[in-house]
């Protein structure tokens, strides 16, 4: 096992280069540059003023050189400074990442909490009225646009009944909140961002915890459990639903690249302060070293995500944990 | 003892969409037979005719839609694949005892027991702590036999219980079954397909074909002088060695 982490923690070097170095080349192959974004529209900046923010940066030299000079900097942990705001990277980043982690947080949670019991709930009910409407919507929740969605929740609870805030974190004046109400405030605020986000991956987890528990119901140690004379329910909530939550474990780790990609999207809809609406910000104003930090934080989450959910099925699956030791 | 009488059990399978009939699958369709204390009825037949469905409703896994079950003593179920039978994420120790929890035993006579039922069916002590999977085939149906035994039933069901085994294992099991049953006078009632296997353990056997009995008669009868044609056929088709 420990061999097993170990192999899987080097992997994700690799994995990091290749990543980096595409989206560097992908970010230098879009037309523009920052200096014509930073100084094109200003008419006082002359040319040779352009020409020397591009040596200070270095954006004169090939593209392969800066990506070395990149990864020179970043290997010792320095993300550069932002070309907007002359901010450090890293500063930013890290104001703006516990808004994200609460978004995807919550999301994931709402996720897990609705999705295993509805796909449970259609499994032991398979056929019925139940089943067949959960399917119908799932499948039309799996099929519609997330953005589009999120459009949709904005114009109706937000514009129509005005329930919900829709967009931002906290109100201006949330500092002079007590912390009860600020903590209402920003449950409120998160309702649409985290309805959104937990759409899609709600639908197909809720399709795989019924795939993988109707599987379970047909296996013949359910078929013994019964013959011991165990209730239903026990025979459905111990016996199947530990086996029929195996495959459900690895599904996070499916889940996570989806979350933080949408957290790009979501956070720009709802103009919520978080990671991905920096990352997008950076990438509409050429902002280079925020663009690759984002890239690079975005990516170790997905990579550690993906890592912890195949751990956790190792370490709940006997046949797995034990298997190495024969 | 366990007797059946005129046991009825249909099956209806709706078509979903276009056709509004419902086909009916009359998998036991009035079976009548009883086994005496001590003894084992051989039900044999090719699949999909009504042996195990049979064997479900002994159990009471399914329930019956006419006719009557009298049975002295509690019946317990051995099932045909000892690799999906156990539940993979319990214990051996957990699998045997759950039964005994849920009686609500209490925890050291529950542990006896259990130590007690490994030790008829020639486990050691140390499966208690290891799943299923560490296990052989011919083990793995051992433990689902101490899982049956641990509630010390009056009646075994064991639905085709060697058929997934090899050869060299199935007689290991076989002789198992017969021991416990002199020990504990078990009463039996044993499925299987395999006619060599059922003339090795049976006293009466009873042979089925689409849902009815149509021959029930004594092993040596059976054996040597089958009068259904359906019966006769089957033995003809005995590979021989």
């Amino acid at each position: 096992m420990r061999r097993y982490i170990l192999k899987r923690l080097l992997l994700i070097v690799p994995m990091l280069i290749g990543i980096s170095l595409l989206l560097f080349v992908i970010m230098h192959l879009a037309p523009g540059d920052p200096a014509s974004i930073k100084y094109g529209l200003n008419p006082e900046v002359s040319g040779s003023a352009r020409a020397n923010f591009s040596t200070m940066y270095g954006l004169d030299k090939p593209v392969l050189t800066q990506y070395l000079l990149w990864m020179k900097r970043f290997l010792s942990l320095d993300f550069g400074r932002s070309f907007i705001d002359n901010q450090p990277v890293s500063a930013k980043i890290l104001s703006r990442l516990p808004a994200t982690l609460l978004l995807q947080g919550v999301s994931l949670l709402v996720i897990f909490c609705i999705a295993i019991p509805l796909g449970i709930i259609s499994a032991v009910k398979r056929g019925s009225v139940f089943d067949r409407v959960t399917t119908i919507l799932v499948f039309i929740g799996y099929a519609m646009p997330t953005f589009w969605l999120a459009l949709l929740l904005i114009l109706f609870f937000g514009v129509k009944l005005q329930l919900f805030p829709v967009s931002g974190m906290s109100p201006w004046y949330a500092a002079y909140m007590g912390g009860f109400a600020r903590l209402k405030d920003l449950g409120w605020h998160l309702v649409l961002p985290v309805a959104a986000t937990a759409f899609g991956s709600l639908a197909a987890l809720s399709r795989y915890s019924r795939s993988s528990m109707i599987e379970v119901l047909n296996e013949n140690y359910i078929l013994t459990a019964k013959a011991k004379g165990l209730s239903r329910g026990r025979v459905i909530l111990v016996h199947a639903l530990r086996n029929a939550l195996l495959p459900i474990v690895t599904i996070v780790g499916l889940t996570l690249p989806v979350l933080i990609s949408g957290s790009f999207i979501f956070e720009t809809i709802f103009a919520w302060p978080g990671m991905g609406r920096l990352g997008y910000e950076a990438i509409m104003s050429y902002d280079y070293p925020v663009v690759m930090g984002v890239g690079v934080i975005a990516t170790l989450l997905t990579l550690t995500g993906i890592l912890l959910s195949d751990i956790l099925y190792a370490a709940v699956d006997p046949r797995i944990r034990l298997g190495s030791k024969k | 003892m366990i007797k059946f009488e005129n046991v009825k059990k249909y099956f209806y399978k709706k078509d979903r969409f276009l056709s509004q009939g419902k086909n009916v699958v009359k998998a036991v369709d009035g079976v009548t037979f009883s086994v005496d204390k001590g003894t084992t009825f051989g039900l044999v037949g090719e699949s999909g005719s009504g042996k195990s469905t049979i064997a479900k409703i002994a159990v009471g896994i399914l329930s019956l839609d006419s006719g009557v079950i009298e049975m002295k003593g509690d019946c317990d179920i051995v099932f045909q694949d000892p690799y999906s039978s156990l539940n993979p994420r319990m214990t051996v120790n957990e699998i045997v005892s759950e039964a005994l929890y849920i009686r609500g035993r209490k925890k050291d006579l529950i542990d006896k027991r259990v130590d007690n039922v490994l030790g008829m069916v020639r486990l050691e002590r140390a499966a208690k702590d290891k799943y299923p999977h560490q296990f052989s085939g011919g083990e793995r149906q051992r433990v689902a036999i101490a899982r049956a035994l641990v509630t010390e039933p009056a009646v075994l069901v064991l639905d085709e219980p060697v058929s997934s085994l090899d050869v060299s294992i199935q007689a290991g099991v076989l002789n198992l079954l017969k021991d416990l049953q002199e020990e504990l006078s078990l009463t039996y009632l044993f499925i299987s397909h395999d006619l060599r296997v059922v003339e090795f353990m049976s006293d009466m056997v009873g042979v089925m074909r689409s849902g009815q009995l149509v021959e029930v008669a004594s092993r040596e009868e059976i054996y040597s002088s089958p009068k259904d044609d359906y019966t006769r056929h089957l033995l003809a088709s005995i590979p021989k060695l």
